[in-house]
């Protein structure tokens, strides 16, 4: 708990103060118990904003299974479906959930669909630098801030600092948008559900990496963009975002996150080939169940994702029952 | 002699493996251009029928439906549903009630009317879990309830798990009513009036109703009941709403089909008509369309029915005995015709989304306030429109690697004038490696501290570096000056050595300007560059700039340039040179009269292939740039190129999509591009060398 | 007359600004990278609400917003949950070196700081010496006999379930008993090693319990003298060489991605080398000036304009789609939908290479070919040598400085190529390498870090990127100096057959 006094004391890092919330995993969850045997190489394949999950992850399964091999390629979420579907990975971690096209396409190959592990919770934050002090955004707006459609119906289209409430250093200035590119998960998830299904405006700088998000708003004064939570730095504030226009704005946090109020809330997932009946290779299996235990989630805490509950983790280890 | 003959196999050995190696250099560039193109090319193609089955019913078919791989086909005759596949044979079998009047499938459901009632019932295909296609399809009744006074026909609009909202049309009024799954009326949405007879009625993706009417309106009905008559049409004989719900196609009377979107604008919709094609004489009369693109079918009165794609208005196919209705599977493979008879159309219908217009022209989206170039190929969900216009892309490229050529032309013809001309040999040999040592950098070093260190920079000093720019040189000049007139007597003693006077000035004048950045700016600009230049044009500064690419790629290109230019001035013969200095002219006029000229088509060359390297460049682009698929001249935003796009896309799409065979299409422009440059600067210098000679 | 000077004077202007701008990226890319090395002391900041941090002062930025600001490292990412703080210039009472304080380099959490005072230094010293050396041997067992043994394990149950061979049963129990004997002794080494703990006191007095397995090295970086932090920054450059990287890629070393590069390279150079000098040969020697030979000799002078993303986009779709697809169905059917080549891996990357640098292989031993006198060649017909002895004794020889060089320029390129290999295989952590000790020991169809990339990855796509600086602009630097090197060879190389060349007339 002192840290938690620490950091929200100091008042001087107001903007790392949702890093101070004392998220941890939930207790019920049962530690790893290693099994023996287990040995192989594993490929994953598809989300960036899972990629470093994946790396420690696998660095942490490694030190139980010295024989297993690891390779991890990320660059973005459409990469694992075609990935599984050539066989060329037996994870695809993705940050969002598998679009019919793609299950449609697996299924045709193997006659039944992948099965989805819900491994993570990311919350999608827009970030600001950490000296802007705009607080919080409604949804329209941001669909009026990052869209060239908005089919959010906000009134008008906004391209200046003081078109959303700031003044001082910000009247007048133009906002500079950053974001993902569109290969990534991200990219996808944000377009459902911040622009309403609509199209981003031309100008919104398409880093390659969530990190360049945050690495470009952070240089960036009059900056914004949206990236995965787990991305933040120390010179970019998130900021509170309220589901329509005139709600209550909703900090992204961990209790915010699982009871859904936080409007840009995911879940990040694994997919795998399991054929119905039949078991996945033990090592496949191992892993998911490395992911799932005790272990696994806190590496979640780790990377700045918050963890599953512990009802949730079982869920999703019967899956491969 | 046997000897000999020994070593003359060996020989001619040798002599075929190196003929072979030559020629298999050949055959790796043809296989190249091959591949691309083989990988390009469908894209071109339309649709065609590759295969047809005719199943024979026996009753007079109401509804149909086929699943989504298209390979079981569901029939309603009067009393009962027949579930068969593609050969039609029997599969199951399910009761109706007797005496219907319509029957709609529709996502999940089965909606069938008889005079006074509607049934809806869950139908839903499933497969057994080995087999990969469905098998089999279950029928589950829902609920009945009578049909609400005064309509004439219901319409499911949607469903989920808990709830299905049903449209309702009569005459002249229209109603939206929500059920829960066991028959209860949960919410009466929309219950309105409407001036004229309604033909059809479809919600829009914004919970709003449009209903067109036979005299040809299209009526807007918003979430609390308000109608807004939007648009006339000549008589409209058909209607349907494209997938994704943002766009709708309508007939008119004389067969002109158009689709309508709308774009929000200060706050309220406005609708257009993004897409017309043009009437083929004949009366439209239905339309279906497909749940998993844009395309649609257009059915005719003379049986006839054509399949057109929205977003490119192509015309992907033509089936002219048709009999009835036409539905479009799932997948979009299959076509099924339904009337007296069954047929079953297998078709290939790849790439519906791609036309020349929709790579190059402009085009009206779903959505837009106007027509326009865009480049956006994938969105979250299935039902998105992609857009895979490459003018942006073409114009990113050109506008890129014109700004790097606006930065490496001056300083690298200048450079390789100097050095070629004017430095001194021992300098000469030192400075040449050093140059082609730049050549060298890998472009991802350079793209990253373009993107992480020189962008941030650029705009912290942008000011200062601009004043640095323009007087550097010129206080390089005066000192140059200052020193000749008083340290060396003869002018002529520091020749070839200027550099070292050069070097202190350069960094002291500049570095000055640097530091004095924000003074400058302040004086100069009134307060801040970046918002003078947003106030003075409109277009706000970004930080990821064709500035900071122009220099971090100029950074690429220089050395090509420098290297070929000086080149070019090594060509130029030596006794020319000294004609012309014999001859009393100066070195300088030797140099711009004669040097200049005579490498002239050398050092057009140079920079041709400069530009070529420009146009390719990858990391560069993709690392320093914002990759923002703009068409806009200003040098403070950024741009998005085909190289950078292949790079970012190509590893994410599936093998044999359409965008997949797009970024083949990028390569393959590229390829021709840059090849094409090259042979024609190759032509170039060669005449240049017969000149010299 | 005056006129004319401005003019030289602007000339040489530029030419000045290309060979700044050269050295320019040098220095910036040093000055940003080598600090890192550096041992920097470590501040404790007492600030006026009487709160104290420990923490490396990473930067002062004068003109925030609200006032002068400095960035401190504070670590203890594990508690803290950041490695950095902002603290306001204004709020600072006091700062001070004690000597006591101490920086530890972990496995995992980054840096932590605080002080220890449980045990003494010597008495710690000697622990943490004792666990590193059981530590090493644990991981020399884990990646010695287990690691063979559970490779042999997995390749009997392929065999056992895919293609149903019996009799297998019995070696394959054998071998899961003998792995069991070895997990167990490792799993008491391990135990008995990670039991030992101490503590650390942290800037704000909470204690972190720490163990000493997890820590890669301690440091009193305010109790050494200037020889001695010299000396670990010296030591601290060759561990970045040669160690493998930790908390993805944002700490360590980059051992992987060089090995990775050097492996594509050799592969590219098998392909490339004897494939360019024998159509060099061919061109040159043997060929005699018609449509087809100007054809050839054109197309591969162009080819060398070709951007290398093209050459990216045919190594997917070709090499990777196209003949690891159909290796994969030929020879690996009962692997799949798992594609063993069908997927990329070093050799497509290496063959995408190869066609990309062929030009320039090509046009290198061109020149080094024209460079050897006509009357080499005479001469040793005239002792009656045929075609292909003049060509193997006298003529290859001779061009053979030529030929090295263009090898060297294609090593050069490949090196820092990035954009093709993205498509063909390149992965942000491969933890096997293309190459050991397991047979066949050279693994075709693994993928594999590259310098290159691992810059674009680090710098554009790791999680912790303050912290991750130090690597990018050091991994950088090594590319830098890589590139260069072989550069500057080639071009010594080039200039003395240039010189031969103008010497013997040419």
């Amino acid at each position: 708990m002192k840290k938690v006094l620490l950091l929200a004391l100091s008042g001087l890092v107001l903007s790392t103060g949702l890093f101070s919330q004392n998220v941890s995993v939930d207790g019920a969850i049962p530690s790893y118990s290693k099994k023996s045997g287990i040995s192989g190489s594993l490929n994953s394949i598809g989300s960036d904003s899972l990629i470093n999950l994946m790396a420690f992850w696998s660095e942490g399964f490694k030190k139980s299974y010295p024989g297993v091999k690891f390779q991890i390629e990320g660059k973005g979420s459409s990469t694992a479906p075609p990935a599984l579907i050539e066989g060329s990975a037996q994870f695809g971690p993705m940050s969002r959930k598998m679009k019919s096209s793609e299950i449609e396409a697996f299924v045709k190959k193997y006659g039944y669909k992948p099965t989805e592990i819900v491994v993570a919770i990311d919350t999608l934050a827009v970030f600001v630098s950490k000296d802007n002090p705009l607080k919080s955004l409604s949804l329209p707006q941001i669909d009026a801030i990052f869209s060239k459609t908005r089919n959010s119906k906000y009134a008008k289209e906004i391209t200046l600092w003081n078109q959303i409430g700031l003044s001082g250093a910000y009247s007048n200035k133009p906002i500079s948008l950053y974001g993902r590119n569109s290969a990534s998960g991200t990219y996808g998830y944000f377009k459902e559900h911040a622009l309403y299904k609509g199209d981003f405006k031309n100008t919104v700088k398409e880093q390659p990496g969530s990190a360049s998000v945050v690495q470009g708003v952070e240089k960036d004064k009059f900056a914004i963009g949206y990236s995965g939570f787990g991305y933040k730095t120390s010179g970019v504030k998130a900021i509170a975002i309220a589901p329509t226009e005139g709600a209550a704005a909703v900090e992204a946090t961990y209790a915010n996150a699982l009871s859904g109020k936080y409007p840009l809330s995911r879940h990040l997932y694994i997919y795998v080939n399991k054929a119905p009946g039949k078991a996945v290779d033990p090592a496949v299996k191992e892993f998911i169940a490395y992911i799932l235990s005790k272990e696994g989630q806190e590496i979640v805490v780790k990377d700045g994702y918050f963890p599953l509950t512990a009802n949730m983790a079982k869920q999703q280890l019967d899956k491969l029952k | 002699m046997m000897r000999s003959a020994k070593k003359e196999l060996i020989n001619k050995t040798a002599r075929a493996l190196f003929a072979a190696g030559g020629v298999s250099v050949l055959i790796v560039i043809i296989l190249i251009l091959i591949f691309l193109f083989k990988e390009t090319i469908p894209v071109f193609s339309g649709a065609e029928i590759t295969g047809k089955n005719s199943i024979s019913v026996s009753s007079k078919i109401i509804g149909a439906s086929i699943s989504e791989r298209g390979n079981l086909i569901s029939y309603v005759f009067q009393g009962g549903l027949s579930l068969v596949d593609r050969n039609g044979a029997n599969i199951n079998r399910f009761d109706l009630p007797e005496k219907i009047l319509s029957a709609e499938f529709k996502k999940n459901t089965l909606l069938v009317a008889d005079a006074d009632k509607i049934y809806l019932y869950d139908y839903r295909y499933v497969s057994d879990g080995s087999a990969s296609l469905d098998s089999n399809a279950e029928l589950i009744s829902l609920f009945q309830c009578p049909m609400p006074k005064g309509m004439k026909t219901a319409v499911v609009s949607s469903k989920d798990d808990t709830s299905v909202d049903i449209i309702y049309y009569g005459d002249k009024r229209i109603q939206l009513i929500k059920y829960s799954l066991g028959g209860n009326i949960e919410q009466v949405k929309i219950d309105t009036e409407i001036l004229s007879v309604i033909k059809s009625a479809e919600v829009y993706f914004d919970g709003s109703l449009i209903a067109v009417s036979e005299d040809g309106r299209i009526y807007v009905i918003d979430e609390s009941g308000n109608v807004s008559d939007v648009l006339k049409e000549d008589g409209i004989s058909a209607f349907g709403m494209l997938t994704g719900k943002r766009g709708f196609v309508v007939a008119d009377l004389s067969g002109n089909i158009s689709v309508f979107s709308s774009s929000n604008r200060e706050g309220s919709s406005s609708f257009h008509k993004i897409h017309k094609i043009e009437s083929s004489g004949k009366k439209v009369t239905s339309i279906f369309l497909s749940d998993k693109d844009r395309t649609f079918a257009v059915i005719y009165e003379d049986g006839s029915m054509r399949l057109y794609y929205s977003t490119t208005e192509k015309l992907l196919l033509e089936i002219n005995d048709i009999n009835g209705n036409m539905l479009i599977s799932g997948n979009g493979k299959n076509l099924l015709s339904y009337g007296s008879k069954l047929h079953l159309y297998d078709i290939k219908n790849n790439h519906p989304d791609i036309s020349f217009k929709a790579l190059f022209g402009k085009i009206w989206y779903e959505g837009y306030s106007e027509p326009a170039y865009v480049w956006q190929s994938t969105g979250g969900a299935d039902d998105f429109e992609p857009k895979y216009s490459l003018m942006p892309l073409i114009f990113g490229t050109v506008k890129g690697s014109l700004f790097a050529l606006l930065f490496a032309v001056p300083l690298a013809l200048c450079g390789a004038l100097f050095m070629n001309q004017f430095m001194h040999p021992d300098l000469q040999r030192l400075i040449k490696p050093a140059v082609e040592i730049m050549a060298g950098l890998p472009s991802v070093i350079i793209g990253f501290l373009g993107g992480l260190w020189l962008a941030p920079v650029l705009e912290q000093y942008l000011p200062g570096i601009l004043l640095g720019l323009v007087i550097t040189p010129v206080a390089v000049i005066f000192a140059g000056h200052l020193v000749e007139k008083f340290f060396t007597r003869s002018g002529g003693e520091i020749y070839g050595k200027e550099i070292f006077i050069i070097l202190p000035v350069i960094v002291l004048v500049f570095g000055t300007s640097i530091m004095f950045s924000n003074e400058i700016s302040t004086v100069v600009f009134n307060g801040d560059f970046k918002d003078f230049f947003f106030t003075k044009t409109g277009t706000p500064y970004d930080q990821r700039n064709a500035i900071v690419v122009g220099f971090a790629m100029g950074f690429a290109v220089i050395p090509v340039i420098f290297s070929l230019a000086e080149d070019a001035l090594s060509f130029v013969p030596r006794e020319i040179i000294a004609g012309s200095l014999a001859l009393g002219l100066s070195r300088w006029q030797t140099v711009s009269g004669v040097v200049l000229k005579a490498a002239k088509s050398g050092i057009v060359s140079a920079v041709m292939i400069g530009f070529g390297r420009a146009v390719g460049e990858t990391m560069i682009v993709l690392m320093a740039t914002g990759n923002t698929p703009l068409m806009s001249l200003s040098p403070f935003n950024g741009f998005r190129t085909l190289s950078a796009n292949i790079a970012v896309e190509l590893p994410e799409t599936a093998v044999g999509s359409s965008p997949y065979r797009i970024l083949f299409l990028s390569a393959l422009i590229l390829f021709i591009f840059t090849f094409a440059i090259n042979i024609l600067t190759g032509f170039i210098r060669g005449n240049m060398r017969k000149e010299s000679k | 007359m005056k006129l004319e000077k401005t003019y030289t004077y602007l000339l040489a202007f530029s030419m000045l600004c290309i060979i700044l701008m050269v050295l320019g990226i040098f220095t910036i890319v040093a000055m940003n990278g080598l600090p890192y090395f550096w041992l920097k002391n470590v501040a404790k900041v007492e600030m006026t609400d009487g709160k104290v941090y420990y923490g490396e002062i990473a930067g002062v930025n004068p003109k925030a917003e609200n006032g002068s600001e400095t960035k401190l490292k504070v670590g203890n990412r594990k508690i803290y949950g950041q490695d950095f703080l902002r603290i306001k210039d204004s709020e600072i009472k006091s700062v001070s070196y004690p000597k006591e304080i101490i920086m530890l380099e972990r496995d995992e959490w980054g840096n932590a700081y605080g002080i220890i005072s449980d045990i003494g230094g010597k008495e710690f010293d000697n622990i943490h010496s004792s666990v590193m050396e059981d530590k090493k041997e644990i991981m020399s067992l884990e990646k010695g006999r287990l690691l063979s043994i559970n490779e042999e394990i997995s390749k009997l149950n392929h065999r056992i379930t895919k293609k149903s061979e019996t009799g297998l049963e019995e070696k394959l129990e054998k071998l899961k008993t003998e792995s069991a004997v070895i997990e167990t002794d490792l799993n008491s080494k391990r135990e008995q090693a990670l039991i030992k703990t101490f503590s650390l006191v942290l800037a704000d007095g909470q204690i972190d319990e720490l163990k000493y397995y997890d820590i890669v090295k301690k440091y009193q970086p305010n109790d050494v003298s200037l020889a001695g932090k010299i000396w670990i920054s010296v030591k601290g450059f060759f561990e970045f060489i040669f160690a493998d990287p930790r908390e993805s890629n944002t700490e360590g070393g980059i051992f992987p991605a060089i090995f990775g590069t050097v492996i594509l390279v050799i592969l590219m150079s098998i392909f490339v080398f004897p494939l360019g000098v024998i159509a060099a040969v061919f061109l040159s020697e043997y060929a005699k000036e018609g449509f087809l030979v100007k054809l050839i000799r054109n197309t591969i002078y162009n080819l060398a304009g070709v951007p290398s993303i093209v050459y990216g986009v045919f190594g997917l779709g070709f090499f990777v789609y196209a003949m690891g697809g159909s290796i994969d169905r030929i020879f690996f059917s009962d692997y799949l939908p798992s594609p063993t080549f069908g997927t990329g891996g070093i050799i497509w990357g290496a063959l995408t290479l190869a066609v990309l640098t062929l030009p320039v292989v090509i046009v290198a031993s061109l020149e080094g070919l024209k460079s050897v006198p006509h009357m080499y060649r005479e001469g040793s017909y005239s002792l009656g040598s045929t075609k292909w002895e003049v060509i193997k004794d006298v003529v290859i020889p001779n061009a053979m400085p030529g030929m090295l060089t263009g090898l060297i320029l294609a090593i050069s390129r490949a090196a820092g190529e990035v954009a093709p290999l993205m498509m063909t295989g390149v992965v942000k952590s491969a933890v096997a390498l293309p190459f050991d000790s397991s047979f066949p020991f050279i693994h075709l169809d693994r993928k594999f870090m590259h310098l290159g990339f691992h810059i674009y990855d680090v710098g554009f796509q790791s999680p912790n990127i303050e912290a991750a600086r130090g690597v990018v602009f050091n991994t950088t630097l090594i590319l830098l100096i890589i590139v260069f090197a072989l550069n500057l060879t080639a071009i010594l190389i080039r200039n003395r057959i240039r010189n031969k060349l103008s010497r013997s007339g040419v």
